[in-house]
């Protein structure tokens, strides 16, 4: 339609209840939609931790102990303290008040706070506390020296503790992130404007000097002394000189007190970025002052900085490599004891047993024993100061809680990652064998804080939680890294880059014959599988060309069927979506990249469930037809092919409906390629007469079925005993139909080519015979 | 564990939620983030008076509720005071608060952003530069080169559009 049709005058509709609703929809949209993190939560927290150590001291740590940090949250409690000040108490709460720059720096705050405070309570003042003396410009009119002075004084105080909190936060704000890649650059951003701001200050303080040029020499003045807590300012007594004299020099000395405060807080944010090692001398210029403070933080996140130390290594257990960046080059070396480890550091433990083959230590004692086949790499230094570090993400960059939350054992575990945040440190635990659990376990967390969280942000458990292995949140013990690791993904398979966790979409084609879709649809039902949709490919061979409608027909008949399915109480039961009409046609070229793709439904949906799919947690299309919408995808938005892992059988005839998107698949998706028939005899299927999935019995009474096993490959523990990795490799004749499979280590495909069809049989009744689904009302349920 | 730790573990469950509503409410994500941050403080003090621990979620909407009632009004800004309106707003929340799945608030509404990827593509860049990047309908045409009673028109249709599609996923009446 035209959008010169019917102008409305305003996009906003009249119902108070539909604007009520829309309120809600656009603000969980732009909830959603929104980069940065929610911060009201961090900050609720950290208020009411305040309240607490405030009304219970004995709970303060180090920090809060602090009589200038105590003083900041006390009038963080009452409500006075500047909202610029809030930001630098957060500061202060992660500093080390030992070291002496915290002393100085909070001694200097220390000072203007209470000459604030003096200057509040002077009973014999104004109760402005204002002085008034003759203005040299205008003499009418009085002038506020304290004030000024005190303003600018806080205003000095404010703009640095605001340029701490802002460098600091930027120095240790590159935790992974999904989108991390804006996250940078917002990160990016912050740092310049910090930055701008450091040389607008520098500029300003520069200018203030230089107006201060006294024309003549001027008497001695004598430094303002800093007002003892709860004096009372006196007047300044009568001065020999001039009132213009003694404005410049007051002036003067304000700006020798604004320099003062920024080389305090230069040496302050070098301390802090340069991890307290390398204190820079203030000797230089303003120039040159200028230009190192915008050097220094770039330097200071980018050079390594040392972040701990190897304790031991035991040569016995095993091979240890320590593998470092000089100057571009990675240099290797036997990782021995008492070597340093630096930011961007990797140890490789290449061999080994099943014991501790070194043992790392980082900042505040927190240790790290590594085992065989385990790979460590610092990745910065995080200028965060905790206890004791914290694990704050593991298995994977993105941990995935199965939804029935049970494991027993047997259980295989694949760990692939784990990243933990030390004292100093950000480093990531790769580990390449999996965690098989093989009996009930029970462990105890002794070292160090450990808080557990998943991808959420949740906080699964702590310090001296009992751990039972096969419990919904437990973290095990593993070989290769001697603390917690949460679970993790379920992957039933560990050969294969994927399981039950991954969202699914079925592509079915023959829905009158097969049950991959009733499977699906089962295994949502019970929350076991994040079923994204059901889509309808054309199955029949009709001289490479499909029938038109034939697809929405077929389409028709699945959604009846689902529907009715539904009417039963089966939940999450998304209707099912059309896939294409027309095979691809192989361009002369002969390139995948000149195909025309088939548009369809069914390619809209895969395109947004792929997009939305994490490279780490890929959308797995168990496709049992032609592979027409999935190559037309990739023709539409080449980006996908990550997100993306095709489940398919090697069912000659199902890639003969369309042998050129068989082509395109193969070549630039990785795929798990499993042809098993299904053991229809082992089952009894009386037992599904009076459930809803009495209908099925008459399907597999025909036999033959091997659309189920490539499903198997994603859910069923144990059904893959080997796979061989492979590469797609056209055939000479240039026809699509030509093709075979080269070993290939790093091939895109995986061909299984040892199953247990038993444990398909076992999966089919453990699902559609389970009492969640045996006692459900079948009247309708006759598909 | 101490119970700061616990009502940290309901702030991470609950904040988009509650960070989602009061935008509805205020239309103002500092104002939003702001009230957010009042309302977990208030509740946590209040912890104890909560007696239906499963109706966690709607006690918190109902702090923001009045917080933003009170901020708005300071503020001398229009209140969205209408009750049908606010029963508009709880009934798309009480239905994303409903969790067979076990899955996370984020998680349930992402299903509503879905419909925002389904919408077409000139309707989707004109919804998100005008509820989404706040831009006025003026400077949305201006960005899109097109008229200002096109920008309308497609604002409208892609609401229109973006309301029935959400309903259906929430299993919502129409209203």
């Amino acid at each position: 339609m035209s959008d010169r049709a019917a102008p409305p005058s305003s996009p906003e509709p009249p119902a108070p209840r539909a604007e009520g609703r829309w309120r809600a929809f656009e603000g969980i949209l732009r909830t959603l939609r929104r980069t940065e993190r929610l911060p009201s939560g961090e900050k609720a927290l950290a208020r009411l931790r305040v309240e607490a150590e405030a009304a219970d001291p004995s709970q303060g740590d180090a920090q809060t102990s602090h009589p200038f940090v105590r003083e900041l949250m006390r009038r963080y409690v009452a409500g006075t303290l500047d909202p610029l000040h809030v930001e630098a108490l957060w500061v202060l709460l992660r500093c080390d008040p030992s070291q002496p720059e915290f002393q100085r720096f909070s001694a200097e705050l220390d000072r203007t706070a209470l000459a604030d405070r003096a200057a509040s309570i002077e009973p014999s003042r104004p109760s402005s506390g204002r002085r008034r003396t003759a203005s040299p410009e205008r003499p009418g009119k009085s002038r506020e020296v304290p004030v000024l002075r005190r303003r600018m004084w806080a205003v000095a105080a404010a703009a640095a503790l605001v340029l701490t909190a802002g460098l600091i936060w930027t120095a240790h704000s590159s935790r992974p992130e999904p989108r991390q890649t804006r996250l940078r650059q917002e990160e990016l951003r912050r740092r310049s404007d910090v930055l701008r701001r450091l040389a607008e200050l520098d500029r300003q303080a520069r200018e203030l000097a230089a107006a201060q040029e006294m024309p003549k020499p001027l008497p001695p003045q004598p430094a303002d002394p800093p007002a003892p807590s709860g004096a009372e300012s006196r007047p300044t007594p009568p001065s020999a000189l001039s009132p213009q004299q003694e404005a410049l020099a007051r002036r003067k000395e304000e700006a020798e007190k604004c320099a003062r405060l920024l080389e305090l807080q230069r040496q302050f944010l070098q301390r802090e970025l340069a991890g307290c090692r390398t204190p820079k001398s203030s000797s230089g210029s303003d120039e040159d002052d200028a230009a190192a403070s915008s050097a220094v933080p770039a330097a200071a996140l980018q050079a390594p900085v040392e972040v701990g130390r190897v304790l031991e290594v035991d040569g016995a257990s095993g091979r240890a490599m320590l593998v470092r960046s000089t100057e571009g080059a990675a240099q290797r070396q036997e990782l021995t004891r008492g070597i340093r480890l630096a930011s961007g550091d990797r140890i490789e433990i290449e061999r080994g047993g099943r014991g501790s083959c070194a043992s790392l230590e980082f900042g505040g004692g927190t240790r790290i024993d590594l085992a065989a086949n385990t790979t460590l790499q610092v990745v910065d230094r995080n200028a965060v100061r905790l206890e004791a570090g914290q694990l704050y993400a593991c298995v994977g960059p993105q941990v995935v809680e199965d939804p029935r939350g049970e494991y027993s054992a047997p259980f295989a575990l694949q760990t692939s990652a784990a990243q933990i945040l030390v004292e100093e440190a950000r480093v990531e635990v790769v580990f390449t064998p999996s965690v098989s659990l093989e009996a009930r376990l029970t462990a105890r967390v002794d070292a160090g804080q450990v808080h557990l969280l998943n991808g959420k942000g949740h906080v699964l458990g702590g310090k001296g939680q009992e751990l039972t292995a096969g419990s919904r949140s437990a973290p095990l013990l593993t070989d290769g890294f001697q603390a917690p690791i949460w679970r993790g993904a379920n992957r039933p398979n560990p050969e294969l880059p994927y399981g039950k966790s991954n969202p699914v979409l079925v592509s079915d084609e023959d829905a009158q014959r097969s049950f991959s879709t009733e499977y699906a649809l089962a295994l949502a039902h019970s929350g076991e599988l994040d079923l994204r949709g059901v889509q309808i490919s054309h199955g029949a061979v009709d001289e490479r060309g499909f029938e038109k409608e034939a697809t929405a027909a077929l389409c028709r008949i699945v959604a009846r069927e689902i529907a009715q399915l539904r009417r039963t109480g089966l939940r999450f039961a998304p209707d099912p979506v059309a896939g294409a009409d027309r095979a691809l046609q192989r361009p002369s070229s002969g390139r995948c990249e000149d195909t025309v793709p088939e548009r369809s439904r069914a390619v809209e949906q895969l395109l947004a469930e792929a997009r939305r799919a994490a490279p780490e947690l890929p959308l797995v299309v168990v496709a049992s037809g032609s592979l027409t919408d999935l190559a037309s995808a990739w023709l539409l938005d080449r980006g996908i092919a990550d997100r993306v892992i095709v489940a398919t059988r090697t069912a000659p005839a199902a890639w003969n409906m369309d042998p050129w998107a068989a082509t395109v698949v193969l070549e630039r998706f990785r795929c798990i390629i499993c042809h098993v028939e299904f053991p229809a005899g082992a089952l009894s299927l009386a037992r599904l007469q009076g459930t809803r999935w009495e209908f099925l019995a008459a399907r597999l009474a025909g036999g033959g079925n091997t659309d189920f096993s490539q499903f198997a490959t994603v859910t069923v523990p144990g059904f893959v005993r080997k796979t061989q990795r492979a590469r797609f490799v056209r055939g000479a004749s240039g026809d699509p139909s030509d093709f075979s499979f080269a070993p290939d280590p790093d091939g895109r495909v995986w061909l299984v080519t040892d199953a247990d069809a038993r444990r398909m049989a076992g999966e089919f009744e453990a699902t559609f015979m389970s009492a969640e689904h045996l006692g459900a009302p079948t009247g309708a349920a006759r598909p | 564990m101490h119970d700061l730790e616990l009502y940290a573990i309901l702030i991470a469950e609950h904040e988009a939620m509650l960070h989602a509503y009061v935008l509805g409410l205020v239309r103002d994500a500092n104002l939003a983030d702001d009230i957010c941050q009042e309302t977990f403080v208030q509740a946590y003090r209040q912890l104890s008076t909560l007696r239906d621990k499963a109706a966690f979620a709607a006690w918190l909407r109902g702090i923001a509720r009045n917080l933003a009632y009170a901020e708005l009004r300071r503020l001398h800004r229009e209140e969205p005071t209408d009750p049908v309106v606010l029963q508009g707003m709880e009934e798309v929340f009480g239905a994303l608060d409903r969790n067979p799945r076990g899955q996370t608030w984020q998680e349930r509404a992402q299903t509503l952003a879905v419909c925002l990827d389904r919408l077409p593509e000139v309707m989707r860049s004109a919804f998100e530069l005008h509820y989404l990047e706040r831009k006025t309908a003026a400077e949305v045409a201006r960005l899109l080169s097109v008229s200002l009673h096109a920008v309308l028109k497609r604002l409208q249709r892609a609401r229109e559009s973006l309301a029935n599609c959400i309903e259906r996923q929430l299993g919502l009446d129409p209203p």
